[in-house]
């Protein structure tokens, strides 16, 4: 039995959370003992601070632990209700990475088979493909058609605008990633295995910028179509096939991002209302 | 009637060549005004320009005191709304309490506890406490539309604008969701639509009746009801020349129309003010649907 009691004010600054961690622990360990001093603290207890502390632990214990997709995103500093936001794009599901992942590693496979042999087939493959899937990503990340929860969206203060931006750079962050992994993965390759990169943007902020005009799966369909076929004819009728990633292409895709920005930024405001689905 | 909180003025629709609203004027203050109408009435258009989704192509809308085609005012109006659409989607592989967070989010409801205790508070008035853990992929139809319902009193929302909100209900969800918006409905202005003449007569001091994108009848269900005063009817044949005619529980025809012989007049339902204003075409729609 306990022979000693903790005085009022003690207690009181225990009880206000104003002592210090170790006089805090050692008042703790002594309630445990001391009815007479669990009594006098419970006394000096404000109810709106119990409350407050109450709801933490209440919070903590009963908030859903959040999906893979939300916990890599916290690993690497993205904010939780970000994570939140992009946990909700259909193109950053672990499905729809996996596909990704494929489509990349297939043409790698392929790239790497005619690398050396003269014939640049493969790593021409690649470079379309690498390009486009982040273009595919930004379609289904946004709007009618894809997002589930697109009117209530909408209707929602957040600006069309930013959860747009959020997400398509997300899917293009995650793209990247997946690109460059490919690209490492496959070394005969050398730096044109980057080449995808400035395409890749010009293609991607272009079907943004058609979004606000058109749905954003009619805008990704003809940046796709325009792509493949300006690759294809300048492969066939240029004698270098990867003509389409060399020097001028790439200054020519620079100019479509940022002409492509510019037109975003001013038809922002489309993204505020939405379409009959 | 008190100051008005939803203005229409002559709003008119067209998507491509179908006209969705021809002219539709009415005013709408704190309470429950149920927007009555057949499929393809027009009402689901007009509520999207309620929440601010869609613009008119002509036309006036004020809600709230602001005007949705200013984006700043429009941004005012979102703060303080509330919207529960036709179809809700729901991203299925969220958790209840998931999905009605990430709505909160959408909501500008930055701060985590603040923010979980709202939805909390929401998940509770609809009675989904118990299910927030579980994903929404594996809920029934009529939770779900108590997940969209939850998602759309986040904020405790001025203005709450619901479509269809008791398609797929059942008797008790229905009632439940009654208490619910009722009580909401004491300060705040709720706009609903439905084509369930029982909903209107249970829950709305005004109704809008629509047909053909127009509003055919602006007043109270009692006012609706006494459309058809006089002109229903309780007979034991069915009569040709009727407006309307069907067999009723207790085997005998009810008719609205002019009387049929031996027929007993009888006190007028809402249902029967409406059928008697819309007419053949609602139950033509009805069947359809």
């Amino acid at each position: 039995m306990t022979t000693w009691h903790a005085d009022d004010t003690t207690l009181a600054r225990y009880a206000g959370g104003t002592i210090d961690d170790a006089a805090a622990a050692s008042i703790e360990a002594h309630l445990i003992a001391c009815e007479p001093c669990r009594m006098a603290v419970s006394a000096q207890v404000v109810p709106a601070r119990l409350d407050r502390m109450w709801a933490g632990v209440l919070d903590e214990v009963d908030a859903p632990t959040p999906g893979p997709i939300e916990r890599g995103l916290a690993a690497v500093g993205v904010r939780p209700h970000v994570a939140r936001l992009l946990a909700a794009t259909p193109s950053l599901r672990l499905s729809w990475l996996a596909a990704q992942a494929v489509a990349l590693g297939t043409a790698v496979v392929a790239a790497e088979a005619t690398a050396g042999r003269g014939a640049d087939v493969g790593l021409f493959l690649f470079l379309v493909v690498a390009a486009l899937l982040p273009v595919l990503g930004v379609a289904v990340a946004y709007g009618p058609g894809s997002d589930p929860a697109y009117e209530v969206g909408v209707a929602a203060p957040m600006r069309g605008i930013r959860l747009v931006t959020i997400r398509a750079t997300a899917v293009l962050a995650a793209s990247a990633v997946l690109a460059g992994v490919a690209a490492v993965a496959a070394p005969s390759l050398g730096w044109i295995a980057a080449a995808w990169l400035l395409p890749s943007l010009g293609l991607t902020t272009a079907t943004l910028a058609l979004s606000t005009a058109v749905r954003p799966i009619m805008a990704a369909g003809a940046v796709t179509g325009a792509w493949l076929i300006v690759t294809s004819v300048t492969a066939v009728r240029a004698a270098d096939r990867l003509a389409a990633f060399r020097g001028t292409a790439q200054v020519l895709f620079v100019v479509l991002t940022f002409v492509s920005l510019w037109v975003l930024t001013r038809r922002r405001h489309t993204f505020e209302r939405g379409v009959m689905p | 009637m008190s100051v008005p909180t939803v203005q229409v003025i002559g709003v008119e629709k067209r998507f491509l060549r179908t006209t969705a609203l021809q002219g539709v004027t009415f005013d709408a203050a704190a309470g429950i005004t149920g927007l009555l109408g057949p499929n393809g009435a027009g009402k689901t258009t007009l509520l999207r320009m309620l929440a601010t989704v869609l613009a008119p192509d002509t036309g006036e809308l004020r809600l709230l005191g602001w005007d949705p085609g200013n984006a700043e005012e429009r941004l005012a109006i979102r703060r303080r709304l509330g919207y529960m659409p036709q179809e809700p989607g729901f991203h299925r592989n969220f958790t209840t309490f998931e999905f009605v967070d990430y709505v909160a989010i959408l909501k500008e409801m930055v701060e985590r506890r603040a923010r979980h205790d709202e939805v909390r508070r929401v998940l509770s008035l609809v009675g989904l406490e118990d299910v927030a853990g579980r994903k929404i992929k594996n809920l029934s139809g009529g939770m779900r539309r108590r997940v969209a319902l939850a998602q759309a009193l986040l904020g405790d929302p001025d203005l709450l604008v619901l479509d269809e909100p008791t398609a797929g209900l059942d008797p008790a969800q229905r009632l439940r969701f009654r208490e619910i918006v009722s009580e909401r409905a004491e300060a705040r202005t709720v706009i609903l639509s439905t084509h369930q003449t029982e909903d209107v007569a249970a829950l709305c001091p005004r109704v809008v009746v629509m047909d053909e994108g127009r509003a055919l009848f602006d007043g109270t269900p009692a006012e609706l009801a006494g459309i058809a005063s006089g002109r229903v009817w309780l007979a034991a044949e069915r009569a040709a020349d009727a407006h309307l005619s069907w067999r009723a529980g207790d085997g005998r025809h009810r008719h609205i129309g002019t009387a049929p012989s031996g027929a007993d007049l009888v006190e007028p339902t809402v249902e029967d003010g409406y059928l008697l204003l819309v007419g053949r075409r609602a139950l033509e729609a009805e069947e359809a649907a």
